[in-house]
């Protein structure tokens, strides 16, 4: 039986998107490759080494965010659809506003329902926008702020983004929601003082992909022992 | 039996049987899903989750292609305009008769 606690199927489908693990270690190796280009732009620019890294990540970066959804579905024809199946992800039909409403198709022109709609579409676009408040905040907090506890308070600001931004459209991806506090304090209390104010940014984007790329990878491992190939699977 | 009531007997019965009615609901919420993701979803074995796909694609609610998704083979079903009307006259008619629910009388699927 299916893993989700969700009841309505679009939401189902929507969330069975990264039930492997796979768009999340992605967005970790996006994440590593913009603060590889920061740092490389940085601190680092007048080392040869430093402008070809940075040089390398933008190139690796556009590549792979131009061909991201080729890149996983070919990772997902090799892993998710031979043991859970497949099933088309609403959000390639639809835009996710949609894709997110708890009514079906046959129900929309229902007047209690499209209350419900508006109300959940309200609720998901505030949602939205409170996390990408915090997380622009967060990022120029850090560069323009000297004081090292900014570090421990973007930290915080940025994981609760990430609870915002994902607490209805899969599991929580805690090691992130968790991860972000914990770095920032760690930034607060020992590093701030040796990483130029307008590194740090780097550091947390940077950080951000290594706690990506450990939820994704954390989330693969369970999925894969949950999931065992099937042996012969006729239908 | 009152008039509402009598509305009950007139429900599309390809689609009132619980399984295919699992079916239909995932189909018609996605534009198209794999075998394996609608046994595991519906909890059905392949035997009996074979018999009501030939069953709704018999009734031409649901369309079943055989295909391939690199080297794996994926037997893809997705719901026809047909299928998509009869399962709203359905949601409309339980509607109807247990909530005596007005909106869904205008909507009509």
């Amino acid at each position: 039986m299916p893993t989700s606690p969700l009841p309505n199927p679009k939401l189902r489908a929507l969330s069975y998107w990264f039930v492997d693990g796979l768009p999340i270690l992605l967005q970790g190796a996006l994440s590593l490759l913009i603060a590889a280009e920061i740092l490389g732009n940085g601190t680092f620019t007048h080392t040869t080494l430093g402008r070809a890294v940075s040089l390398a990540a933008v190139i690796l970066y556009c590549v792979v965010a131009v061909r991201q959804r080729t890149i996983l579905e070919w990772l997902k024809e090799r892993i998710t659809y031979p043991r859970t199946g497949y099933v088309t992800p609403p959000f390639l039909n639809e835009d996710a506003a949609t894709a997110l409403n708890l009514t079906t198709l046959s129900l929309n022109e229902d007047p209690s329902l499209a209350a419900e709609k508006a109300r959940i579409r309200r609720q998901n676009s505030t949602r939205l926008w409170l996390s990408a408040a915090g997380v622009l905040a967060a990022c120029f907090a850090v560069l323009l702020i000297s004081n090292p506890w900014i570090c421990t308070a973007a930290g915080l600001a940025m994981g609760l983004a990430t609870w915002l931004i994902c607490r209805e459209t899969r599991q929580p991806l805690w090691i992130i929601i968790a991860g972000y506090p914990v770095f920032g304090f760690c930034m607060s209390t020992f590093l701030a003082g040796s990483i130029a104010q307008h590194d740090r940014a780097a550091y947390f984007v940077g950080a951000g992909g290594v706690l990506f790329i450990l939820d994704g990878l954390v989330t693969l491992g369970r999925y894969l022992r949950q999931n065992p190939l099937p042996g012969a699977s006729g239908q | 039996m009152t008039p509402g009531l009598q509305e009950l007997a007139s429900l599309d019965r390809v689609i009132h049987e619980p399984a295919r009615l699992m079916i239909v609901t995932i189909l018609s919420a996605v534009p198209e899903a794999d075998f394996l993701y609608l046994q595991r979803e519906c909890g059905l074995t392949q035997g009996n989750l074979s018999s009501h796909l030939a069953k709704l694609e018999e009734a031409k609610y649901v369309v079943i292609t055989k295909t391939f998704k690199g080297k794996y083979p994926l037997t893809i079903c997705s719901i026809t305009t047909a299928g998509r009307r009869a399962f709203g006259e359905y949601v409309r008619t339980m509607r109807l008769v247990t909530h005596g629910d007005a909106g869904a009388a205008k909507s009509g699927g």
